[in-house]
């Protein structure tokens, strides 16, 4: 996980702790396998209120590992990771296309 | 090979049971997650870049045909059929769930198999030569001294809590093929008539951050004392090893530190303290060593043509065969026998991946054409068939064939050892998998791969050295360049008995860059290599200025 | 917090704490730093009937061998449970030293340890009451060691391992 704070605008990402899938926390407050789900803070107050709540649930043992990580946004307004890790996080293995999150497997 | 007695299942079973209700406490948050990593880490138990990945230990390298469809089993179950054999002799699922882990403990422990100390900073699963049993250089089978080891380091009460992770590697021939070196402990069996049986300990070897070859502390060692003086080096480095800084706990530093004399002087010195009353721990182990060394006895061999003559034949007229007999089948100190490497290197596929129907192709094989129906896990990343009747080699070449397990490029550069890397692992700065997969395509013809020959090209994705980069002929080393994947190359390495360092020749590459960087590094050796050398023969006559030249030279 | 007893035989119970700055009087037992212990060593043992010490986990053991004949229990405190130097430090105090009286564990230790404690010569643990099951549990689990440890030698109330049960008829099972 980045220990500096990436640049803004940005998304919460964790793992699932029963099944430790790649998840991102919505503006619905749940979490869900879709980047482009997750809910984006533009500042820092907004940053903040979304990593508590994270942490809210990992101490609720929903999910672990949460971290605050950098998003780009689409056309339509969806974010998806910065990074080129969190990226390939976000989607799966580059070398096993058929079986990411991208995939239905 | 080792069966379990009553008191390896209940051990097993035991441990089943605790990870059970460590798995339940932590679902219903009595366990915090700092308290329930290091359990279960210390269980194989990881989470990584995308989910839970657990680590099966196959200790020392040989499976049964029915573990290896046990794990074939467990892949297509619990994972997404597939599974990855390790640089260490382990065995990784990529996709597991927290809740299925015990179930699949139960199913590993059905086949005496557990990942009991797969990671955590314990004494992980020993390892050895994968030849074991089968090589005609040994001096005895390494692999009763390895379980005698493995069942010694077992939920140790005094070790399962080491500054790091511990690992021992063990062989018993002057040809080190599990790089010992390079291990925190390695041991190698030495017989002569002065001393008698006993082993060369070696201590503080190791790749990572700070790299080392490990010196020797103790020339000869009576194979009698072997668990007294592992234990004897285990509180030393358990009392001195550093807490301070994680990067500088493993044995390797501390051996550093003190310095590889005063290191041995302390390990000796506990050594007395442990001495008289202790004598009985070495009886009963002389004893146990009888017991294990039974479960290793060869298996029964036929009196076979040492030659068939259709075996020659195939061989002068398919040169696919040809190639395969040259580079993956090694001789077998029993005559007509022979050693077959497995290649899980296909050219564009995943090193060290095996799908659940490869995994069960290579069972049933091993049950039609393996004497002992064994099979061998290689730190190269590859399986072996370790006792295959020469006369049997063209009817296993076409069955391994048929399910993409025939490359006949073992030793040669597209038998590519390569960490997860950026795939699939969370400490990764950069893929490796995707490299190896650009230097396989680079280099597709066979017949070009036997014309250059031995080269090990190993691929870390960052500098923890999963990939064993600085044991490469060539290395490369994955870097982090502001949020970019790039690559370092390293000539030089060596993990076998001439164990060496590769060093980094130069600026580091694009990605694209690097397999240019490969191929031009072979190129210069091709141009320069005299008589038989192999690449490294060269490079160390011609030392890295010629390699730089073509690398860095403005065009 | 509560005591659990890791080797059968042996009584437990709590000891009074007595503060680096507290005047010392005469009572059964009291348990204090081993630095009060090294300042006012025979003022200590003359105060209590019975004298106990408490020391860090990396205390080296040559700091205790000039007391381990007039200790009656030693408590090693680990910082976290993750730093096994207390385990190595039991086994000095018991092996090398030859101490008999009791030792004890304390510190952010996880009640999954209570069994590796027991072997490397701890008699108790301190453990908060919620997790006293969890470790009565882990105390019953694994019961036939794989290794013989240093300290198996000089302990007679040790389980037998399972190289004994295997080669030593003393252990054969009938
Ligand atoms: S070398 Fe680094 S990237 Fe590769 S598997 Fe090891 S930790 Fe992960």
């Amino acid at each position: 996980m980045p220990k500096k704070k990436p640049q803004g605008p940005w998304i919460v990402t964790a793992n699932d702790l029963l099944t430790g899938r790649v998840v991102f926390l919505t503006a619905a407050g749940d979490w869900q396998g879709e980047a482009g789900q997750a809910a984006v803070a533009h500042n820092d107050d907004m940053a903040d209120y979304l990593m508590d709540r994270a942490q809210a649930d990992a101490v609720a043992n929903l999910v672990v590992e949460p971290a605050l990580i950098g998003a780009v946004l689409d056309g339509e307004d969806r974010p998806r990771p910065a990074r080129n890790r969190e990226a390939i996080r976000a989607t799966g293995p580059t070398v096993r296309r058929d079986l990411g999150y991208q995939s239905a497997n | 090979m080792y069966r379990y007695d009553e008191y390896d299942h209940a051990l097993v079973r035991d441990r089943i049971a605790e990870f059970r209700d460590q798995v339940t406490r932590r679902l219903s948050g009595e366990l915090s997650e700092d308290e329930f990593k290091p359990l279960r880490l210390m269980n194989g138990l990881y989470l990584q870049l995308h989910a839970y990945m657990l680590r099966v230990a196959i200790p020392y390298g040989t499976l049964s045909s029915a573990q290896m469809r046990r794990l074939a089993r467990i892949a297509r179950l619990y994972d997404k059929g597939y599974a990855h054999f390790t640089t260490r002799q382990n065995v990784q699922y990529n996709w597991p769930a927290l809740k299925d882990v015990p179930d699949i403990l139960a199913e590993l422990a059905d086949v005496e198999m557990h990942a009991i100390q797969t990671s955590g900073n314990c004494i992980r699963n020993v390892t050895s030569d994968q030849f074991a049993g089968a090589a005609a250089d040994e001096i005895a089978d390494p692999r009763p001294y390895a379980e005698l080891i493995r069942q010694w380091s077992m939920l140790h009460p005094e070790f399962s809590y080491l500054p790091r992770k511990f690992k021992v590697a063990v062989v018993a021939s002057a040809n080190d093929r599990a790089a010992v070196r390079l291990h925190d402990v390695g041991l190698i069996l030495h017989d002569d008539a002065e001393h008698g049986r006993g082993f060369e300990v070696i201590v503080g070897g190791g790749m990572g951050r700070s790299p080392f070859v490990g010196p020797t502390i103790r020339r000869h060692l009576p194979e009698g004392q072997l668990l007294r003086y592992l234990d004897a080096i285990l509180r030393t480095y358990n009392w001195f090893g550093r807490r301070d800084n994680k990067y500088k706990a493993r044995i390797k530093i501390l051996v550093h530190e003190m310095g590889a004399e005063a290191f041995a002087r302390a390990v000796e010195a506990e050594f007395e303290r442990l001495g008289d009353a202790n004598r009985d721990i070495d009886r009963l182990a002389e004893t146990e060593m009888a017991r294990l060394q039974a479960f290793f006895a060869a298996p029964a061999f036929e009196a076979v043509a040492a030659e068939p003559a259709h075996v020659l034949r195939a061989y002068d007229q398919d040169t696919g065969f040809r190639l395969w007999m040259d580079h993956n089948v090694m001789s077998h100190r029993q005559p007509g026998y022979a050693s077959a490497v497995i290649s899980l290197k296909p050219h564009g596929g995943i090193p060290g991946d095996a799908t659940a129907e490869q995994m069960e192709a290579v069972a049933d094989l091993a049950d039609r054409f393996d004497a002992a129906g064994e099979i061998r896990v290689t730190h190269e990343q590859n399986l072996v068939l370790p006792h295959v009747k020469k006369a049997d080699l063209p009817v296993l070449f076409a069955a391994l064939a048929r399910h993409g397990l025939a490359t006949a490029n073992a030793g040669l550069v597209t038998d590519i050892i390569a960490c997860p890397g950026l795939d699939y692992c969370a400490l990764a700065n950069a893929r490796s998998i995707p490299l190896a997969q650009k230097i396989a395509a680079r280099f597709d013809d066979l017949q070009r791969l036997a014309d250059i020959g031995e080269v090990k090209i190993k691929i870390s994705g960052c500098i923890n050295a999963c990939g064993h980069h600085h044991a490469g002929h060539i290395g490369i080393l994955g870097v982090d360049k502001k949020g970019d994947e790039a690559y370092q190359l390293l000539l030089g390495g060596s993990g076998a008995e001439d164990a060496s360092l590769a060093q980094i020749v130069g600026p580091g590459f694009s990605e694209d860059g690097i397999v240019d960087a490969v191929a031009t590094v072979i190129d210069t050796y091709l141009s320069l290599r005299e008589g038989g050398e192999r690449f490294l023969d060269t490079y160390r006559r011609l030392g890295a200025d010629p390699f730089k030249e073509a690398l860095y030279a403005p065009a | 917090m509560h005591l659990l007893k890791l080797t059968p035989g042996r009584r437990v119970h709590d000891w009074p704490e007595i503060d680096d700055d507290t005047a010392l009087s005469p009572q059964t037992h009291g348990l204090v730093s081993l630095d009060r212990l090294e300042r006012d060593g025979e003022a200590v043992v003359r105060a209590f009937g019975a004298v106990g010490v408490r020391v860090a986990g990396d205390t080296e053991p040559a700091r205790l061998a000039p007391w381990v004949d007039r200790l009656h229990l030693v408590e090693i405190a680990f910082p976290d449970f993750k730093d096994g130097r207390g385990f190595t430090l039991a086994m000095r105090l018991r092996k090398d030293l030859g101490y008999r009286g009791e030792v004890r564990a304390a510190g952010p230790l996880l009640p999954d340890q209570a069994r590796f404690l027991a072997r490397c010569g701890f008699d108790s643990l301190a453990v908060s009451s919620n997790r006293e099951p969890v470790a009565r549990a882990a105390l019953a689990r694994f019961e036939v060691p794989m290794q013989s440890t240093a300290l198996d030698q000089v302990r007679a109330d040790r389980p037998a391992t399972a190289l004994e049960r295997r080669h030593d008829a003393k252990f054969a099972v009938a």
